[in-house]
């Protein structure tokens, strides 16, 4: 594809002896959702902290829009401007309400002024439905309830892709729906996302690509169709019958 | 045999509520332990009146005591009694089968049984203390709380805790600067951070080791000998503010650290991933935790502080402690003394009752 946003080629990274991506290729369009799949330890987190450079990485370039955004002297701080993170937990700052969590990067780091960024803080809380919680602390939310701040906390930075890692695993069942929900939405109106989920029926549903992480190396990918209908390789097959035969 | 027959041969050998000790037990302890009182209680407060033959007036006052401590053993028998009559209800329905509603009586049986033994035993050590203190022709009370040189000695005393106040304001604001700088420098990432780690944590192990006394006595003593412009000649009240300020600082450097590290990495990298800076991350994120966490321990240092002002005294400086030696030397009696330790029973207690309402507010802010 012309229109590759995030690139990502012969990604490696070890914890010390311990090499735990082991030359990772996937690139990801614009207005793309791809699913990174596979067992708990197979390298989901660790490939998403790389893009956004929490960790450092060994080896490999990662680049967005053509600009190398990987190694020693890039300015991260830029990088991450582009880029919105959302982790399995602990996302919000619990010293701070609802609304100030959702302002304080605009105006700490884009320089809004705070009634700017209070006034589209809101309307953001209100896209979700919870501008009425706007002045709670974020433990008087339900978990569901926090992970959907923490995803329109960093709409509000505008990023232009959306990295996710697991942000259902940590919640009730109940209240996964809601936020698959405000994923779906993001989805359709063209947000670029790379997100790690066990969820299988959401991905089949969002993703246009699904991509299997088997011990640090991506061995399939495609379509969703394709990977869930007809796994070529038999650790993906295993996996999936496993992970499907989860109900729902 | 029928079921009620079984249940009721069960209940007579365990009773109706499953304890290590039975209500039985309990209640007749209290009974014994109440009477007994009542006698240690006379024999213990009466003793003192040997001692006031030749003194009609403080004989009155002592005879008084005795009486009105012994009523007070008297009515504690009320819960004794209380537990009894509890005892004879669920002795009754157990007697007739009925476990169920002996449960009820057996346990208000326990509580009054427990009741008695509690409030006695603390009468009886209050008591002890009485005779502590008039043993011996009141020898005790007159080393360590006479009345008449506490109040003679008492307006100096107090008038030179000011000195205290002060030191202990100052060092307070050393302390908070002081830490908070050394607790960020010991944690600046990276190898070169690392000497200067080094040197944050070579300073934290040095003043934890060292007792406080030795760092004002080297301080107060050493740094005059020097002769050094800068750090000679000062007031001493001074050297007391920089020793205890370094001492203490050791200590609320770690507290600094620990707080900033007990906060879970993934609100650094939730932040950072937002696009603040590794500063602003710890500006607007980690500090503030950190800080609320802080408060009640923090608070705690500053009423050990406080009290270690007292240590000063070794620099010969006339603070509460020095003043009030003065005066127990010229009486050559404990009692100014007295008046000092009086005075931070009376200034801590409030405090550090507080730190402790802080502590059990964030523990359960903390659980909800
Ligand atoms: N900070 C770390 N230090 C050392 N090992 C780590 C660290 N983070 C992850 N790992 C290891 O890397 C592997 C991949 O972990 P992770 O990326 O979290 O997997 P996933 O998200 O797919 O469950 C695991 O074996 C894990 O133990
Ligand atoms: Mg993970």
């Amino acid at each position: 594809m012309a229109d590759a946003f995030l690139t990502i080629t012969a990604l490696e990274k070890s914890y010390g002896a311990h090499k735990v991506l082991k030359g990772i290729d996937l690139s990801v369009n614009r207005h793309e959702v791809v699913c990174l799949i596979g067992a708990s330890g197979s390298g989901k987190s660790t490939l998403l902290r790389c893009v956004n450079a929490l960790e450092r990485i060994d080896s490999g370039v990662i680049a967005l829009d053509g600009d190398p955004v990987s190694g020693i002297g890039v300015d991260v701080n830029r990088l991450r401007r582009k880029v919105g993170m959302v982790f399995q937990s602990f996302n919000l700052f619990p010293h701070l309400s609802v609304i100030e969590n959702v302002m304080l990067a605009p105006v700490k780091v884009n320089g809004l002024s705070r009634d700017e960024a209070r006034e589209r803080a809101l309307k953001l809380l209100d896209r979700i439905g919870l501008s009425e919680r706007a002045g709670y602390m974020p433990d008087q939310l339900s978990g569901g309830q926090q992970q959907r701040v923490a995803i329109i906390r960093c709409m509000a930075m505008d990023p232009q892709v959306l990295l996710l890692d697991e942000v259902t695993s940590a919640l009730d069942p109940e209240l996964v729906g809601e936020v698959l929900d405000i994923l779906k939405d993001l989805a359709k109106s063209g947000m670029t996302m790379l997100l790690a989920t066990h969820e299988m029926r959401f991905a089949r549903d969002v993703a246009t690509t699904v991509a299997f992480l088997h011990e640090g190396q991506l061995i399939e990918k495609g379509p969703p169709g394709q990977i869930f209908d007809s796994p070529q390789m038999e650790e993906t097959q295993k996996f999936l019958r496993r992970a499907l035969f989860v109900p729902g | 045999m029928s079921n009620a027959t079984a249940a009721t041969t069960h209940a007579r050998a365990a009773g109706p509520v499953s304890a290590p000790v039975s209500y039985h037990a309990i209640a007749y302890l209290s009974a014994v332990t109440g009477l007994i009182t009542i006698g240690l209680t006379w024999l213990g407060l009466s003793h003192a009146l040997s001692f006031t033959a030749d003194n009609p007036g403080l004989s009155r006052w002592l005879r008084g005591i005795a009486i009105g401590g012994t009523g007070l053993a008297a009515l504690l028998m009320i819960f004794p009694v209380r537990a009894l009559g509890h005892l004879r209800r669920a002795d009754g329905l157990v007697a007739r089968g009925d476990l169920v509603a002996a449960r009820l009586p057996a346990w208000a049986c326990r509580q009054q049984g427990l009741s008695g033994i509690g409030f006695g035993a603390t009468l009886l050590v209050i008591v002890a203390f009485y005779v502590f203190l008039t043993t011996n022709n009141f020898a005790v009370q007159r080393a360590f709380l006479n009345p008449g040189y506490m109040v003679q000695s008492a307006p100096m005393v107090l008038a030179a805790a000011k000195l205290n106040l002060y030191i202990t304001l100052a060092a307070s604001v050393i302390i908070l600067v002081l830490s908070l700088a050394l607790a960020l420098l010991r944690m600046i990432p990276g190898a070169a951070g690392r000497p200067i780690r080094w040197m944050v944590i070579a300073y934290v192990d040095f003043f934890r080791a060292v007792p406080t006394i030795i760092v004002i006595y080297l301080i107060g003593f050493g740094l005059p000998l020097t002769k050094i412009g800068f750090v000679s000649g000062w007031d001493g009240m001074w050297y007391a503010v920089l020793a205890l300020s370094l001492s203490f600082s050791a200590y609320v450097t770690e507290l600094f650290r620990s707080a900033i590290d007990s906060i879970h990495p993934s609100q650094i990298a939730a932040a950072r991933s937002l696009g603040l800076t590794a500063v602003q991350a710890y500006a607007y994120v980690v500090v503030p935790q950190a800080f609320r966490r802080v408060i009640p321990p923090l608070l705690g240092f500053f009423v050990a502080l406080q009290k270690d002002t007292a240590l000063v005294l070794i620099l010969g400086l006339s603070d509460i402690f020095g003043q009030a030696k003065y005066f127990a030397a010229n009486f050559f009696n404990l009692s100014p003394v007295s008046v000092v330790g009086l005075f931070f029973f009376v200034i801590t207690i409030p405090q550090t009752r507080f730190v402790d309402y802080l502590i059990d507010r964030q523990k359960r802010n903390a659980i909800r």
